[in-house]
């Protein structure tokens, strides 16, 4: 007798709790399903994250019309669970509500005592869609999207292979946020996928919103200016990653993907080399690493040739320097320092902007800053092709948050020529190589293959040698590190 | 090391860049670029007149405004005082900016001031250690204050002027060598050789002029400077000068390599011949006890120029060969022997003999005895458009 009466407050009470407990929101959905006379299947979603069609076409017709399975769902069926109805109340109410928040619909019979959990997840989001912060020319316009799922089909699409693995796993006390780690089980080292692993599930924090929450988690140093982990939002740049033997670090929200480990020159290759021809890719890589110093080091050496070694200068350019100075008030360094700093401004202003305000924002900046500043004075115009150099040579390199780095970088060094020159700036890049070299990514040093040595990976660093060149199935040298330890 | 050690060290790390270093910085237009150096010596009072022709950037091409016209491309500033240094000292009562020696193009000496001794400028110029020393060295034929204050057209800066033209000259008439920047003469002198340094003077002049007058007026012949001759030193003196055919003979038989015309006597009348130096080769022999130089000269040679005849036949072309080998060589020997009279060893031959042979008791009268040999092998490498020449009346007779 008490039984009954147990089952009845289930199944009347559960449907009112949940209403409660999530604060009566408007997007919740309860509905009595009656599919006899005299019984009534309550059904209870989220209406803005479940896919609708799913629930209306199969789960309320087949309940209406008796053909909802009647046995226990199959043990390990991700897509319909059955809960208990004999365990404690708040138990399966805890279990409900999770269930629901996830997009879940919950469907509770309690003349046949069951309680059906079944996956009906369907948050809105956008669809494939190019890459926004890596376009090619040539090669797969897609990119990922935010939805983890789609982004899971989009590696699969590019690797036929069962030895692809996804482990899913839960960071983030509040958020509950799904991360997924994907490698390939025969090609990624083992003391790699053990160590991405155990860096994940030592994560301890609220919420993971974005990849860069867990990026600054597992990440070997924090101190530095360089990424240690690639982060690209390209699927055949990720599935040519995971087919090299790396590992994948995905995040349900972020269409951008975290790839470990990362070496230096793995920042100057982009997925287009591989797509045209090998002195093409060659070329152009050589034109992102002229690009990498001279976005680090331009502004640097120029104040520094200007303002301490003007004998180094061509005469002709010492006059024409010169000549263009003549009036401007501020030192050669506050020049710089200060124009890069309303670069970086107009910058963080274009991002920040609508579409179309921001081209508005560039006009002003090019014209207002450049021209009449110019004009009126100001500055001197060298300084102006000076960082308008630095600038665009800054979007030349291929991984997004290496170009943010090199913005640090370059802010430095242009501190320490205003102050002590060359001197300053070759101190400054002795730092920094012997920052680089101690640098590591999950047990790989920094600067593989150059240093350590690994003469057969030179033909995929500063060159793209022609394909046939190089060595078929064979992994490059960080991951043979890896694997032989 | 404890937290608060960190911080101090690295505060104290900060001040060190922050309040030392940048204090030695110099902002570009703070300096006045010198670009051509001159120096004066009164013979009498033993004063020193130190020149500087500073350039002036506002006329530069990128200046704000309309560049040239109506300003002066270069000022030239002036200082006096019984040392260089002291002179040099006195700058700053007339110059705004800091003195910037660093991309000075030539340096010029007045021709006094060379024939008293140009040692302890250079050793002067040598001891700064902002001053360049590959820069060519030139002597001043008559006043330098004149030639320090005189402009030059197409090229607006006159020390841009005087060095391309020094190019010019060693590439295509072999009237000025390759080694004549300030240390070249130094060593040279030091290993007690002869050295022939070019000639710079200003042209006639119609009246007082400024840039604008000099670049409007089309007579570019006049009102500017002449590069031509050269300055015979020896020990740091200047001690004669070569004109500018006896010159070319000095260039091809120390070595330079360079094009040069040259006309020659041919059948009763002359050719015009260019030549290009190849190789020389000096080799020492003894004979007699006495030592003999032979020098062995290779030339190529083109007819380009040659409007006065043109060989048809293998036969004819060996025999001016021939006939280029000898005249040549005995005019290279006249020019010679006309320099050993003066006492001038122009082909090194002490310098020679003091390599080869250290140990002789008088290197000085071994030299001056030495017999001198040359062979001179010409080639034909060069022709023009013409198979035959012409040959209607209308000639030079």
């Amino acid at each position: 007798m008490g039984r009954r009466t147990k089952v009845r407050s289930i199944g009347s009470d559960l449907a009112g709790d949940i209403q409660t407990m999530l604060g009566s929101p408007p997007d919740l959905v309860c509905r009595s399903l009656i599919p006899d006379g005299d019984r009534i299947v309550q059904c209870i979603y989220l209406d803005s994250l479940v896919d609708k069609r799913t629930i209306d076409e199969f789960i309320v017709i087949s309940v209406q019309q008796n053909t909802f399975a009647d046995g226990p769902a199959a043990s390990g069926n991700q897509y319909i669970q059955e809960l208990p109805f004999t365990a404690p109340y708040e138990t399966l109410r805890q279990q409900v509500l999770q269930a629901v928040v996830t997009g879940k619909c919950v469907l509770i019979d309690a003349a046949r005592e069951r309680l059906s959990l079944i996956d009906t997840y369907n948050a809105p989001g956008r669809q494939v869609d190019e890459p926004k912060t890596e376009p090619t020319i040539r090669g797969a316009y897609e990119g990922f999207t935010e939805n983890i799922r789609i982004n899971i089909g989009l590696i699969r699409k590019r690797i036929v292979n069962p030895s692809l693995r996804f482990e899913q796993m839960t960071i983030g006390s509040q958020s509950g946020s799904t991360v997924m780690m994907v490698y390939m089980e025969n090609l990624a080292p083992e003391t790699l996928v053990r160590e991405v692993r155990s860096r994940l599930a030592a994560i301890r924090t609220d919420s993971v919103l974005e990849s860069s929450y867990v990026e600054e988690y597992i990440e070997d140093r924090i101190l530095t200016p360089f990424p240690t982990l690639l982060d690209t939002e390209r699927p055949d740049k990720t599935a040519a990653h995971l087919l090299e033997g790396k590992v994948a670090v995905m995040v349900d929200g972020t269409p951008f993907v975290l790839i470990a480990p990362l070496t230096f020159f793995e920042l100057f290759s982009s997925p287009e080399d591989y797509y045209q021809r090998a002195d093409i890719a060659t070329f152009i890589r050589w034109i992102r690493l002229i690009s990498f110093f001279v976005a680090v080091f331009a502004p640097s050496l120029f104040v520094a040739a200007t303002t301490f070694h003007q004998e180094l200068i061509p005469t002709e350019l010492l006059i024409s320097l010169t000549a263009q100075r003549e009036g401007v008030p501020l030192p050669a360094f506050l020049e710089v320092m200060l124009m890069e700093i309303v670069f970086e401004i107009i910058r963080e202003a274009g991002l920040r902007m609508p579409r179309a305000v921001g081209q508005a924002l560039s006009i002003v900046g090019a014209i207002v800053l450049g021209q009449a500043a110019v004009e009126a004075g100001l500055i001197s115009a060298a300084v102006v092709i000076v960082v308008a150099v630095t600038g665009i040579t800054n979007f030349v390199v291929p991984v997004y948050s290496f170009g943010m780095s090199q913005r640090l970088l370059r802010f430095t060094f242009i501190l320490l020529a205003g102050f002590m020159g060359l001197f300053g700036v070759l101190c400054g890049a002795l730092f920094l190589v012997a920052h680089l070299v101690s640098l590591k990514s999950f047990g790989v040093p920094y600067l593989t293959p150059i240093t350590p040595v690994s003469k057969d990976d030179w033909r995929d660093v500063l060159v793209r040698a022609p394909r046939p060149w190089m060595k078929p199935n064979v992994l490059p040298a960080s991951i043979r590190r890896l694997k032989r330890k | 090391m404890s937290r608060r050690q960190r911080a101090a060290a690295a505060v104290l790390a900060l001040c060190a860049a922050l309040l030392t270093s940048c204090w030695d910085k110099v902002e570009i237009n703070e300096l006045s670029l010198v670009s051509l150096a001159g120096l004066d010596r009164d013979p009498e009072s033993g004063i020193y007149t130190v020149y500087l022709q500073v350039i002036n950037p506002a006329t530069g091409a990128s200046a704000q405004g309309a560049p040239g016209g109506e300003q002066s491309p270069v000022y030239t500033y002036t200082a006096s005082g019984k040392s260089p240094g002291e002179a040099q000292a006195s700058f700053y009562n007339v110059l705004p900016r800091r003195m910037f020696l660093h991309h000075a193009k030539a340096v010029l000496i007045s021709e006094r001031a060379a024939k008293q001794g140009m040692r302890d400028f250079l050793n002067f110029s040598e001891l700064q250690p902002d001053a360049r020393t590959s820069i060519p060295l030139l002597i001043v034929d008559g006043s330098i204050d004149e030639v320090m204050r005189t402009f030059t057209p197409l090229e607006r800066n006159p020390a841009d002027s005087i060095v391309s033209r020094l190019d010019l000259m060693y590439d295509f008439t072999l009237k000025a060598g390759r080694r004549i920047e300030l240390r070249d003469v130094i060593e040279r002198v030091e290993r007690e050789e002869m050295v022939v340094i070019p000639i710079v003077a200003a042209t006639s002049k119609t009246g007082h002029l400024n840039s604008f007058d000099v670049n409007a007026e089309i007579d570019a012949n006049r009102n500017q400077l002449r590069v031509s001759g050269g300055a015979v030193i020896e020990n740091y003196r200047m001690v004669g000068r070569l004109y500018e055919n006896d010159l070319i003979m000095y260039h091809v038989l120390i070595g330079e390599k360079g094009q040069f015309v040259r006309r020659f006597p041919f059948r009763g009348g002359h050719i015009t011949v260019i030549m290009k130096t190849k190789r020389m080769e000096r080799r020492l022999d003894w004979k007699a006890g006495k030592p003999v130089v032979r020098l062995r000269l290779r030339l190529e040679f083109s007819t380009i120029a040659m409007k006065e005849y043109f060989p048809q036949t293998l036969d004819e072309l060996k025999k001016l060969e021939q006939h280029l080998n000898r005249v040549f060589a005995e005019e290279l020997k006249t020019f010679v022997d006309k320099a050993r009279r003066k006492g001038w060893d122009l082909l090194r031959i002490r310098s020679l003999l003091h390599r080869k042979a250290p140990n002789l008791p008088d290197p000085d009268q071994a030299a001056s005895e030495a017999e001198i040999k040359i062979e001179v092998e010409t080639r034909l490498r060069g022709m023009g458009n013409l198979g035959r020449l012409y040959d209607g009346a209308g000639g030079e007779p």
